[in-house]
């Protein structure tokens, strides 16, 4: 064959072209078929609660598939446009269309053939290397180990034979509607200038602005899960809309003022930047888009894991936690039974009585009972957790004694405050008589809702408030007295604690009904949340690493794309006496301007997404935000020195081709 | 008439970064050129024209001898100063036009004055002039993608004569143009000369170069023979020139 021989050669002579292309392609082959591997591992059902983290990782490998369908695209594009004059040559020297389609089939299939096993040889060892990686994120048990089925291969290989089937097919499509002169000259024709598009602008303005009002003055956590995304669209269209409108509005306006406009520094500037956010502002906001997400997904998941020791803290101030809503003598004597079983010692904790957590929804200050859940969550920004003590158990866990009327309460504020001296619970008013700072072993801290802990004279009082609030039938659950046993271990194996654990969950099931009981272990969060920390950051990573990737790439092709046309342009500027150093000068200053914006409009996104990422955070139990800061200034000062390296590599590259001749 | 510029024994070799071996390009040249002349140089492709305009131009330096233009050295001129230097003194049209694809008309004909810092209203009233001049007035706020060949070339004309140089240099003006565009333009050329423009003229066309009053032929880097138009008009000097390059071909066999 001759195409076959033809096409071999093509490759080797457009090495220039083609190398960022078959690099970009089979690192998207290795990442793929490293989260296959991964997923697709039977050690992973050996993990604590395997069945989030194996959907954890089912969807992240979707959405690198999304991307890798997507990335392909953009980077063939780019090969296509290096290569169209090519085959526009030897479609004048008399090659026909149908030739070339078979030219193109064989440079196709070569490359398919070389990404994929290069690709899949890649990716099986970076998933052999992500496993131990994972592991030790996970601080996984033993059985997790590595193991891989040829069918997760056969999904690489199915995937990108459709990628590249589809790149060929949009490839041909190309071909055939070209006309060989147009494109022998193509890139010579000169190009429009574009005009100001203050609708786009406008549109972009308003996106940009509700994103960022939305970021800012998000309340409750869970409301931010909706406005997140709501938040973010915003924020992708109006990035788009300015960095394409916006900054060629912005360049025309200032054109248009005269003064401003012809003077030496400014005219050469204004008038190239035009050309340059014309050609480059997709690219540019596509750049800001994915280092946005680089860096919310890094730091949200590094400070997950940093964070996880301390919200585990936060979480558990004992390591097993019984919440009985019946007579807690006989679950006593149960866990007892079975430590002595197990020859563990436990810690017994003073029993702490209560009533449900009950909750409330604040209409101006006014406290009103919610008696049925279904949307309660709705408006979670009003709502408020509140729990009732008697002032005997008050005095009983804090050791204070203090008397209390009948109208009269102590107020412990978990989470949010109180305004004003008066309680009001469903047009009940109550006398505030001391908030108090301290309240056995409960703490101060953020939450979802607001949350109070309020003390009132006795159980009787408390009992008549609740049948009054609860007034009917299937209300009994929430008139219940609560009783919460903790218990500490001491000395014993972590494994002995959980094995004991659930011992005791086994025993429970066998003698209560489960509605009246709930058992809370600090060591079987620990696992499920190393689990949950570890797939997320190592999802974080890969993610990272894949835009980071994806960021270098598109900076490379709109270096060398743009590096051919300013050398001309540079050229003429030094005939017509504008010397070296200006002119050099000049080409820096434009370079690193369209560098650093996207990276500068980057951290603004995070710096805005700040507080709501930081509320996100809140419903994975992070609640510690200043450790948050401290992690995303880290990760925003890594990220910018990866982004500086990348751009000082790729901007070799761009000077010496703008260099050449001087 | 006086004397505005003096090549003196210059020698230009280009050493080849590759092989290391050198290429002589030019290796004696000497002429003066007075105020208010106009001169073709003429010679065989890769006689060394280019390479000689480009010396004139300042962008590139001799081997050795040396280059004066009124009382200013070329040589001397460091690298920093050259670039003002070049726009206050000199202007340049090229074989392909080197507009800014990125400037209007209009622009690109300022841009040597915005360089120059010279004051906006002072820009304003030498553009109108000179676009009048050029026949270009519709086209001031078109794009240079939006012009013909000979539209362009008179754009970069226009461009080269606002800075009012002491020199015009022009290598090969009308390479890519067509005979009628390249008559027009070749008028322009003559009109700015009899209004005492000097110009120095690169071409390997007989006929253009009948335009001009004296004729360098550059031959082996050197100034080999030169003709003056004297009393004739442009259908005679074509003949002389013409003449002349056919007896100096058949000498070379
Ligand atoms: N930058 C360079 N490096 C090395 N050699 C060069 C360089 N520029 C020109 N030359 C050589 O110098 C000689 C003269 O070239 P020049 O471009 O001056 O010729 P020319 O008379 O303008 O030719 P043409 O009519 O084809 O434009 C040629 O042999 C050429 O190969
Ligand atoms: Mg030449």
């Amino acid at each position: 064959m001759f195409y076959n021989k033809l096409a071999l050669h093509n490759l080797r002579k457009n090495h220039r072209a083609y190398l960022p292309f078959l690099l970009s392609m089979l690192f998207l082959v290795a990442v793929n078929t490293m989260t296959q591997v991964i997923v697709t591992n039977e050690g992973m059902k050996a993990l604590h609660d395997s069945a989030s983290a194996i959907g954890m990782f089912k969807f992240g490998n979707i959405i690198i598939v999304f991307f890798s369908v997507i990335f392909s695209l953009y980077t063939n594009s780019f090969l296509l446009k290096q290569r169209k004059k090519e085959f526009g040559l030897y479609n004048v020297l008399g090659l026909g269309k149908r030739e070339i389609y078979q030219l193109m089939f064989w440079e196709n299939t070569l490359s398919f053939l070389l990404v994929l096993s290069a690709g899949i040889v890649t990716g099986l060892i970076l998933a052999k290397l992500g496993f131990l990686v994972l592991k030790k994120l996970m601080g996984a048990v033993t059985a997790f180990t590595f193991s891989f089925s040829v069918s997760s291969l056969f999904t690489v290989l199915l995937l990108f034979f459709l990628i590249f089937l589809f790149i060929f097919l949009v490839n041909c499509f190309q071909i055939k509607r070209m006309n060989p002169i147009e494109l022998l000259l193509g890139n010579k024709k000169g190009e429009k200038e574009p005009k100001a598009k203050w609708f786009a602008t406008f549109i972009g303005l308003i996106c940009l602005g509700l994103g960022y009002y939305f970021a800012l003055t998000i309340q409750s956590p869970i409301a931010a899960i909706g406005m997140f995304f709501v938040a973010v669209i915003l924020v992708i269209i109006g990035t788009y809309c300015l960095f394409t409108s916006g900054s060629i509005t912005l360049l025309k306006i200032l054109k248009k003022n005269k003064k401003y406009y012809y003077q030496a520094n400014h005219f050469i500037t204004i008038s190239n930047m035009i050309y340059r956010m014309k050609q480059n502002a997709v690219g540019l906001a596509s750049i800001c888009i994915l280092a946005t997400m680089v860096l919310v997904t890094i730091t949200t998941t590094a400070s997950l894991y940093i964070g996880k020791e301390d919200s585990l803290k936060n979480r558990y101030t004992h390591d097993i936690s019984l919440t009985i809503n019946e007579d807690p003598a006989l679950y006593k004597k149960i866990v007892a039974e079975t430590a002595d079983q197990a020859g563990i010692k436990l810690k017994e904790m003073p029993e702490v009585l209560s009533s449900q957590p009950l909750l409330f929804f604040n209409n101006k200050e006014n406290y009103q009972v919610i008696n049925n859940n279904k949307n309660a969550t709705a408006k979670a920004a009003k709502n408020a957790m509140i729990q009732l003590f008697s002032l005997a158990e008050y005095t009983k866990l804090s050791g204070n004694s203090t008397s209390l009327a009948a109208n009269e309460v102590l107020v412990f504020p978990v989470n949010g405050t109180i305004k004003g001296k008066t309680l009001i619970l469903n047009s009940d008013r109550y006398v505030i008589k001391k908030t108090v700072k301290k309240f056995g072993d409960f703490t101060a801290q953020d939450g979802l809702t607001d949350n109070f802990l309020v003390v009132m004279k006795d159980w009787q009082s408390i009992n008549s408030l609740l049948d009054k609030w609860y007034d009917g039938t299937g209300y009994e659950f929430y008139k219940a007295k609560s009783y919460q046993l903790d218990f500490d271990f001491s000395d014993s194996s972590k494994q002995m604690r959980l094995d004991f654990v659930a011992a005791v969950k086994t025993k429970l099931a066998q003698q209560f009904s489960d509605e009246n009981y709930n058992v809370d272990s600090k060591d079987e969060f620990e696992e499920s949340n190393n689990t949950l920390t570890g797939g997320f950051l190592f999802l974080g990573i890969i993610f990272g690493l894949i835009f980071i990737v994806a960021t270098s790439l598109i900076i490379y092709y709109k270096q060398i794309s743009e590096g051919i046309d300013d050398q001309a342009r540079f050229e003429i500027l030094q005939k017509v006496g504008m010397s070296h150093i200006a002119v050099k000068k000049v080409i820096h200053s434009q370079v690193l301007f369209v560098f650093l914006f996207p990276l500068a409009v980057a951290i603004l996104h995070l710096a805005v997404a700040f507080s709501m990422i930081r509320k996100l955070l809140l419903l994975f139990g992070l609640l510690n935000w200043q450790l948050f800061l401290v992690t995303t200034i880290i990760v925003v000062l890594i990220f910018s020195l990866l982004y500086l390296i990348v751009y000082q590599l790729t901007a070799r590259s761009y000077y010496q081709i703008v260099e050449r001749k001087n | 008439m006086n004397e505005l510029l003096r090549v003196k024994e210059v020698r230009k070799v280009y050493q080849s970064q590759l092989k290391g071996t050198a290429v002589e390009a030019l290796r004696a040249i000497n002429f003066v050129v007075e105020h208010g002349e106009y001169v073709a140089i003429m010679g065989e492709s890769g006689s060394g024209k280019s390479t000689l305009l480009n010396l004139l131009a300042t962008l590139d330096k001799p081997t050795s001898g040396s280059l004066l233009l009124e009382d200013s050295n070329l040589n001397a001129i460091k690298e920093k100063d050259a670039a003002a230097f070049r726009r206050d003194h000199l202007g340049f049209v090229f074989q392909d036009f080197n507009l800014l694809d990125t400037f209007s008309v209009k622009d690109n004909i300022l841009l040597p004055l915005v360089l120059s810092r010279m004051p906006l209203q002072e820009m304003e009233k030498r553009l109108a002039k000179i676009v009048k001049d050029l026949g270009i007035e519709k086209l001031v706020d078109h794009y240079p993608y939006e012009l013909s060949g000979g539209q362009k070339q008179r754009v970069a004309v226009a461009r080269a004569v606002i800075t009012r140089p002491k020199l015009l240099l022009a290598d090969e003006p009308t390479g890519a143009l067509d005979s009628k565009t390249s008559d027009q333009l070749l008028k322009v050329f003559q009109q700015f000369n009899q209004s005492g423009q000097t110009i120095v003229m690169v071409t390997h066309s007989n006929i253009v170069a009948s335009h001009a009053n004296r004729v360098l032929f550059i031959k082996d880097g050197q100034v080999f023979h030169q003709l003056y138009r004297g009393d004739k008009n442009n259908q005679a000097f074509l003949e002389t020139i013409t003449a002349t390059m056919t007896a100096l071909l058949a000498k070379e066999e």
